[in-house]
């Protein structure tokens, strides 16, 4: 992690300086992730693929922005996150985004079956907020100060967020055994 | 709640398993979850989550992303500006310090007597380095001479101690020879006198035979 972290500032600061294939190469190490960040949080994968286009379009206009190079993947998943976020407003306007969402459509995944509707039906009784700190810490292994730096909010905000989507997710992927209780 | 390890930590348990405790924060929980069932099972049931949240696999996006050169893409001329001027700072020093180093090499000294004096300073250089060497090599060829004479005497001792170890065993086999021969000419004589005294028996026989005849 340590060479690959080196890596990326090196290729940060040659996209600085308007080369593209390093920029290319930048994108291709960071786009699975962000596909699949966005992708949790619309649910949609062609509208996954357009915010994944949105987000690393952003991010190189901006890569002057980046004070500190190291700081390049919060910097970079907060960007996708507003622009999720901002997908989402304009698709349902008339949402409460803090609330419990919407009915959630599945998308196809080639995954044992049971466990990936288990899972996706408890990430959809999650608030927005619990299922996106869940998907940052979960999935993308971001520590909690990232996490704030990402969302804009404290780092005890964040860790409520996550302890309570965890609390319910708890019960429906591991509920407890009958007979075992506490 | 455990009687034998107080309050259960619940926080540090789910920051434990979200990898954001310390080891000694870790090492706490497991030694507070060995003795403590609800917060084994605790454990046992975040795990679970995590594992099921975990077996959903990311999906690759639908296309690859990649950017070809664009104007859109190009820095503008103040980003160019302003990411060269450490550059164009350092290049600016770097010029600043090369002209003060040819400034003080081609500036001619101001008297002669700073002419003179590095005149000497190389005389004295030269013999200086010219005594060093001289001791130095004296004290070498002293110093290969004992080496060369102690090992001339480690040498000799050696093959003294051989050469009494091998006179030793030449001696040992000598008087092992020796013993051995003497032996022999024994066992011999005896068969020489047991010989003698049969032919006389047979003689004396063979005589009163005849003259019993």
């Amino acid at each position: 992690m340590i060479f690959r972290e080196a890596e990326d500032l090196d290729l940060i600061a040659q996209a600085r300086r308007g080369n593209v294939d390093a920029f290319n190469l930048l994108v291709s190490r960071w786009e699975r992730r962000i596909f699949n960040y966005v992708l949790k949080l619309v649910n949609q994968r062609e509208d996954a693929q357009e915010l994944c286009q949105e987000v690393f379009l952003k991010a190189h206009q901006h890569l002057h922005k980046l004070d500190d190079p190291a700081r390049f993947a919060p910097w970079l998943f907060r960007i996708a996150h507003n622009e999720a976020y901002s997908l989402l407003r304009k698709n349902r306007p008339e949402t409460e985004l803090d609330g419990d969402p919407t009915v959630v459509r599945p998308s196809p995944r080639m995954l044992p079956i049971e466990v990936s509707l288990a899972v996706e039906t408890a990430l959809a009784r999650l608030s927005a907020d619990q299922r996106e700190a869940v998907i940052l810490k979960v999935y993308q292994g971001f520590k909690f100060e990232e996490m704030a730096e990402i969302l804009s909010c404290p780092v005890s905000t964040v860790k409520s967020r996550v302890y309570a989507a965890l609390d319910n997710l708890k019960e429906t992927l591991a509920p407890v055994h009958v007979g075992g209780g506490k | 709640m455990s009687a034998q390890t107080g309050a259960c930590p619940t926080t540090l348990l789910r920051d434990a398993l979200l990898g954001e405790a310390s080891p000694a924060g870790r090492r706490e929980v497991e030694a507070h979850a060995a003795h403590c069932p609800a917060c084994r099972e605790e454990m046992d049931r975040l795990q679970l989550t995590q594992a099921a949240l975990l077996s959903v696999r990311d999906e690759e996006p639908l296309r690859r992303i990649a950017f070809v050169s664009d104007k859109v893409l190009q820095p503008r001329w103040w980003q160019v500006w302003r990411w060269s001027a450490p550059r164009a700072t350092f290049a600016s020093a770097a010029l600043v310090a090369a002209a003060i180093v040819a400034h003080g090499a081609l500036t001619r000294p101001a008297t002669p007597v700073v002419q003179r004096a590095s005149v000497d300073r190389e005389a004295l250089r030269r013999s200086v380095a010219a005594e060093v060497e001289k001791q130095v090599g004296e004290r070498m060829q002293l110093a290969l001479a004992a080496a060369e004479q102690l090992q001339e005497q480690r040498t000799a001792a050696v093959v003294a101690a051989r050469l009494a170890a091998v006179e030793k065993r030449n001696e040992l086999d000598r008087q092992a020879l020796l013993v051995a021969f003497e032996e022999q000419v024994s066992v011999l004589q005896k068969t020489n006198h047991r010989l003698i005294r049969d032919m006389r028996d047979i003689a004396y026989v063979a005589d009163e035979q005849g003259r019993g005849q």
